[in-house]
């Protein structure tokens, strides 16, 4: 392009600008909407029951000096069997951090008649898949629009003062069976056990669609 | 299941859903119900391949009503089909031509790039001038893809072949038009004069003049993906306004095909390549 094309557009672009600004000061007027999550702020707050018919909440954990990573999850998804069946991804970084006082829970927002919804397929594939975490289920996926769940696998990491500090992919092989070279999330984990930032706080998860309710 | 892979070998057409099935066990409703939703095939524009020349071919997909199939960007969700090809030496397979997806909004505001119905992406096929006419050519192809509909994502893969002969002639093949069709959804490179573009921080303004309306479908970067595309992607007028976070600023050049609709017209669809806001 032209440098000439760039200047003379570029009025053009300011005027486009100038609207979009005040297209957003009239979202930011309307009140209502629910808080949704973002990496460096709060993560919304949420009590969601598990499999076992326990409740969990997000606040307690976090006042309890926990890190809280979230896993959406749906036991039909072929990148959530990549992640359990075919390898143990989740269950093996579960469990080599939860001596660092990192609390695992996967969340199900599958709608009635969608894959993955269903308390008695949960409980079934927690034992087949031998999860150890609880999986909390959110049939009407208030939680997940809360966090902007995209994808089966897609994960958070909570901080202990409750602040959002990862969200994105488990790993950076987007196929739907092998692994990456690099874990995002055990990499995040390791930072934030440590009391680093978190060096890539956000990446594009991959995965299924959730399967929201209309 | 190897049954059914030395079926589909041997008649170059995959039972995707019987293969996905013994591969993944996938489960939840619908699948029972939905046996084989993608069928694929490789096809030919001609009827042979003349050495020292280049012909088209094309992976083909049928799909069944509400699936679908994902471009080589998903969107928010899914997986690109992933193909590999072999051919015997001196017919080399180039670049695909993949047509635009159409846009796919999911509840929870999710949008995914998909293809409906059927698809055919498209391959170059040089042939050198030393293949021997007379003995036949294999092509083959390893084929992966998710497959969803709204409800459900199922895993699918195939292997699939095309035998062609190796002539001194050849006319088109009744494919030939499905491919060409295909082609007309293929975007070809802007020229300068077809558009404008300015950054203004980390929204890009881009502007084809004359269009009613444009519709926006970004590269497959996995790094950098712009915001808010529900309402930013799809637009009436000439004007589409594309905001990034803060990854763009890394970005080197942004790529995109963009969907230019006029009235009275048909899409046309023009591949563009625009340097980051930051670059150079």
């Amino acid at each position: 392009m032209t440098k000439l094309k760039t200047t003379l557009f570029g009025s053009l672009a300011l005027a486009a600008v100038a609207a979009l600004a005040s297209g957003s000061a009239t979202l930011a007027d309307h009140h209502g909407a629910p808080a949704t999550a973002k990496v460096g702020e709060a993560a919304p707050d949420f009590t969601l029951t598990c499999t076992d018919g326990k409740a969990h909440t997000l606040s307690d954990y976090t006042k309890d000096g926990k890190i809280v990573v979230l896993e959406w999850f749906n036991v039909g998804c072929p990148f959530v069997v990549k992640h359990h069946e075919r390898h143990r991804t989740m269950s093996t970084l579960a469990k080599d951090f939860k001596d660092k006082d990192v609390v695992w829970l996967a969340v199900v927002s599958s709608a009635p008649g969608t894959q993955g919804h269903g308390l008695e397929l949960n409980r079934e594939y927690k034992k087949k898949w031998e999860i150890a975490y609880p999986i909390l289920i959110d049939e009407p996926g208030k939680v997940g629009r809360a966090y902007e769940a995209r994808t089966t696998p897609h994960m958070y990491i909570i901080d202990k003062t409750g602040t959002l500090v990862y969200a994105g992919a488990i790993d950076n092989n987007r196929s739907a069976t092998e692994l990456g070279d690099v874990n995002y999330v055990r990499q995040a984990l390791k930072q934030v056990v440590a009391g680093e930032t978190v060096t890539e706080s956000m990446t594009r998860p991959y995965g299924c669609s959730v399967k929201y309710a209309d | 299941m190897y049954l059914s892979i030395i079926a589909a070998l041997l008649s170059g057409i995959a039972p995707a859903g019987a293969l996905a099935q013994s591969l993944f066990e996938p489960r939840g409703p619908g699948v029972g119900r939905d046996a084989d939703p993608v069928r694929a095939r490789l096809v030919a524009a001609d009827t042979a391949l003349t050495p020292g020349e280049k012909t088209l071919i094309g992976l083909h997909f049928e799909i069944e009503p509400d699936w679908y199939l994902y471009w080589k960007n998903p969107g928010d969700a899914g997986m690109p089909i992933g193909f590999a090809f072999e051919a015997p030496d001196g017919v080399r397979i180039g670049d695909v031509r993949w047509p635009a997806p159409q846009r796919h909004a999911l509840p929870g505001g999710i949008l995914d790039y998909v293809h409906r119905d059927a698809v055919t992406l498209v391959f170059p096929v040089h042939v050198g001038a030393d293949v021997p006419v007379g003995e036949p050519v294999t092509i083959s192809a390893r084929l992966t893809w998710l497959m969803c509909k709204d409800e459900i994502c199922v895993p699918g893969n195939a292997n699939v072949r095309i035998e062609i002969p190796v002539a001194a002639e050849s006319t088109e093949t009744p494919d030939a038009a499905r491919i060409a069709r295909s082609l007309l959804r293929v975007p070809t490179p802007a020229s300068e004069s077809e558009f404008d573009w300015a950054w203004r921080e980390r929204t890009l303004t881009l502007r084809v003049p004359g269009a009613d309306a444009l519709v926006f479908y970004p590269g497959p970067s996995e790094r950098v993906q712009p915001r808010d595309m529900l309402r930013a992607g799809a637009v009436d007028g000439d004007a589409l306004r594309i905001s990034y976070d803060t990854s763009v600023d890394e970005a080197e050049e942004i790529s995109a095909v963009v969907e230019v609709r006029r009235e009275g017209a048909p899409p046309r669809f023009i591949e563009i390549v625009i340097p980051g806001p930051d670059a150079g």
